[in-house]
């Protein structure tokens, strides 16, 4: 295996670009340089053929799914190498790589990201015998750490058969051949926000889809443990629990994207009583298709004042973290140039400044450290809890890597499933620090 | 268990395009709607524009009861809550356009402007419902396959056809998408977040020209640009297809060859 590492999202992508062929349109620049870059991918198509196939995993997984179902997906995979597909062995593939039959009919774009990686994998292994080898990008950032094993059974699968497999990560991200490292320095206490969750089992349902193929309704009841109706959290709070259990749709629910059929939710905290906001997984989307500085602008249109918050909020933020790494030119460069917004990070810093400005109960920032090296992730989320905590915004971290925001995070809760349709929120202490406003973070 | 097998609609695409050709008939040819309108305003008991009316909604109300029966009731009612949408923005917009530049009327009278908006609008609720069910009864999956079993000609102009498809297709999923981004951003969904202090009226009417005319500029491209974006890997991938399909039929076919782009 061959492991790539980069400081910026941006060079890794530029890696895989080379590697495969494969152009990513640059979605930070707005229209503009979008459909300059699709014009000088199709221009230049033709010359940038490959020797060898490989299956691609692409950073943000959904885009290497080019069908709208698992079934097509893997259908199309295994059709590759052999002329018939049994369906059978579309299931077992699923069974394999630990989803569950049920997602073979499940639109590819309601997948959760882990789902989306695990069916990446699935892929891969149908493409095994059609292939020279399979690029991927950060193949486990989305993962449960109880789900490295099917990466490492795909990597196993690879080997066996003497294909290649290149591995592009960012710096510091979490992999199998990660060394349990402390953190880089001791973090001063980050401010507490306290705040409390009132949940009246709120169900979140799915109808059933009947077009163009059939898949059955399904729904999410949340409970709290033991039959609890609010709990206190302070802030910063992680939330962790297994690929698909619904902590992204917690999340959705949170900020009243989606509103529950039945129950409901309510969040106090000492900005008030409404609704949370979100920045999703794959941030960048948030941009709605334009610049960030576009996009800034067009937000604040009519409210100059909370303009000006948010550019200062921007300005904050980027300073703390150009400071911090003005001795480490190499991570700096995700910073961008500070003339010009444009990096995946600057993106993020923005998205968030935006939301912060706006003075919210609380901002769910759903696994921030994806696109972004291990140090920069870490700075990021420690300034963002800093400046968050002045604001009284509390700050709920989704995130499979909890050793990523160690000594940073002041209380967590686990979601587990339990039957068929039921998650559990449950409150559990944090093993490793406890904090003292007074003396800091004590092991 | 239910299986890809169990799922799979069982009805042949040639017999669902010839359905779905036959149900989008009038669109296309005006027929039979236009001999209905011609008997009913025989009658004398409709003028021409209740006829028109009263013929092509009977003909929407059977559009949607042919969505409500292949797609669900939820479905049915996001496909139309987004033709609404979309028809009384085009209307509104239209009818405000009309009225500051009346050349654009060209000499059309009032009534016949605002009838014409009307026919717009129904248009738009009709089609656009039936838009969505026809690009999504077929699997641009089993399109592509068979495609790359073509030969000759036939078989690139085929493969740039069915990936058209499939990024129409995509079209749909990149809404659901924006949706919720557009629901995080604006809760209220048609009303700024950020409305600014008390003493400033965002809704005064040129604001609100700017939001409105804001929003339309933003839906369009961030779907344009979020539908393009995975081309490039969905290229690959259907080359990728492509090539396999050529090599276990034992033939040469390289890129350059094939020209797909």
């Amino acid at each position: 295996m061959n492991i790539h590492r980069f400081h910026s999202f941006e060079n890794q992508v530029a890696f895989f670009t080379a590697r495969t062929g494969v152009h990513l349109p640059r979605m930070t620049f707005g229209k503009g340089a979008f459909f300059k870059d699709l014009g000088k991918w199709s221009s230049t198509y033709s010359s940038q053929a490959q020797d060898v196939e490989c299956v691609h995993i692409l950073p943000d997984p959904v885009q290497g799914l080019s069908f709208p179902r698992a079934v097509d997906v893997l259908s199309s995979a295994l059709s590759l190498s052999c002329g018939i597909v049994d369906t059978d062995e579309i299931y077992a593939l699923l069974e394999y790589f630990g989803l569950p039959g049920s997602k073979a009919t499940q639109p590819v774009i309601s997948l959760s990201g882990g789902e989306l990686l695990l069916l990446n994998f699935a892929k891969a292994k149908a493409m095994l015998t059609a292939v020279g080898g399979v690029v991927a990008c950060s193949p486990i950032h989305w993962l449960n750490e109880n789900s490295y094993i099917y990466w490492e059974k795909l990597v196993d699968a690879y080997h066996a058969r003497q294909r290649f497999v290149d591995v592009a990560l960012l710096t510091g991200e979490p992999f199998i051949d990660e060394e349990r490292a402390k953190p880089e320095a001791a973090i001063e206490p980050v401010p507490a926000v306290e705040w409390q969750l009132v949940l009246n089992h709120p169900i979140v349902e799915f109808a059933e889809i009947r077009f163009p193929s059939y898949h059955p309704a399904s729904r999410i009841e949340y409970g709290l443990a033991d039959d609890r109706s609010s709990i206190e959290f302070q802030s910063p709070m992680l939330m962790t629990g297994d690929n698909g259990v619904g902590k992204s749709i917690f999340g959705k629910i949170l900020s009243g994207i989606l509103k529950p059929a039945s129950g409901d939710m309510a969040i106090s905290a000492p900005n008030g009583t409404g609704h949370a906001r979100l920045i999703f997984q794959d941030a960048i989307d948030q941009l709605f298709g334009k610049s960030i500085d576009g996009h800034l602008a067009w937000v604040f249109r009519f409210d100059r004042e909370k303009g000006k918050a948010a550019q200062q909020i921007y300005t904050e933020i980027d300073t703390k973290m150009r400071d911090y790494f003005k001795d480490r030119p190499k991570e700096a460069e995700a910073l961008g140039p500070q003339a010009e917004h444009c990096t995946l990070l600057q993106a993020k810093i923005s998205l968030i400044a935006e939301r912060l400005a706006t003075r919210p109960t609380v901002l769910v920032l759903d696994e921030p450290g994806w696109g972004l090296s291990g140090p920069i992730a870490r700075k990021l989320v420690e300034t963002v809890c800093r400046v968050a905590g002045g604001l009284q915004v509390a700050i709920v971290l989704i995130s499979h890597h909890a050793r990523w925001w160690t000594g940073m995070v002041r209380s967590r809760c686990h979601l587990e499933k339990q039957g068929h349709d039921h998650v559990i929120i449950r409150k559990i202490p944090e093993p490793c620090m406890k904090f003292d406003d007074t003396s800091g973070i004590s092991e | 268990m239910n299986t890809h097998t169990d799922n799979k609609r069982t009805v042949p695409w040639w017999l669902k395009l010839v359905l779905l050709l036959m149900l989008g008939m009038p669109g296309f040819s005006g027929w039979p709607n236009g001999w209905i309108i011609q008997k009913l305003q025989a009658t004398d008991l409709f003028t021409p524009e209740i006829a028109y009316i009263v013929v092509w909604v009977a003909y929407a109300c059977s559009v949607w009861l042919v969505v409500l029966i292949c797609a669900g009731k939820q479905k049915l009612l996001n496909y139309l809550g987004a033709a609404f949408v979309l028809a009384l923005t085009v209307a509104m917009l239209g009818a405000i356009l009309r009225g500051l530049f009346p050349l654009l009327a060209a000499g059309l009278s009032r009534e016949a402007t605002s009838f014409k908006l009307i026919r717009i609008f129904i248009n738009i609720i009709i089609f656009l419902p039936f838009s969505v069910l026809f690009i999504n009864s077929f699997s641009a999956k089993q399109l592509i396959d068979r495609v790359a079993h073509f030969d000759g000609r036939y078989r690139t102009v085929g493969l740039h056809l069915a990936l058209a498809f499939r990024v129409f297709q995509h079209t749909g999923e990149v809404v659901f998408n924006l949706f919720q981004i557009w629901a995080e951003e604006y809760p209220e969904k048609i009303v700024p977040r950020n409305e600014g202090s008390r003493k400033f009226r965002w809704y005064a009417p040129g604001n609100l020209l700017v939001w409105g005319w804001g929003c339309i500029h933003a839906w369009i491209f961030a779907c344009i640009i979020h539908t393009f974006e995975p081309i490039p890997a969905m290229v690959a991938e259907v080359e990728r297809i492509d090539r396999a399909n050529n090599s276990h039929k034992g033939t040469k076919n390289t890129k350059e060859q094939k020209g797909l782009l």
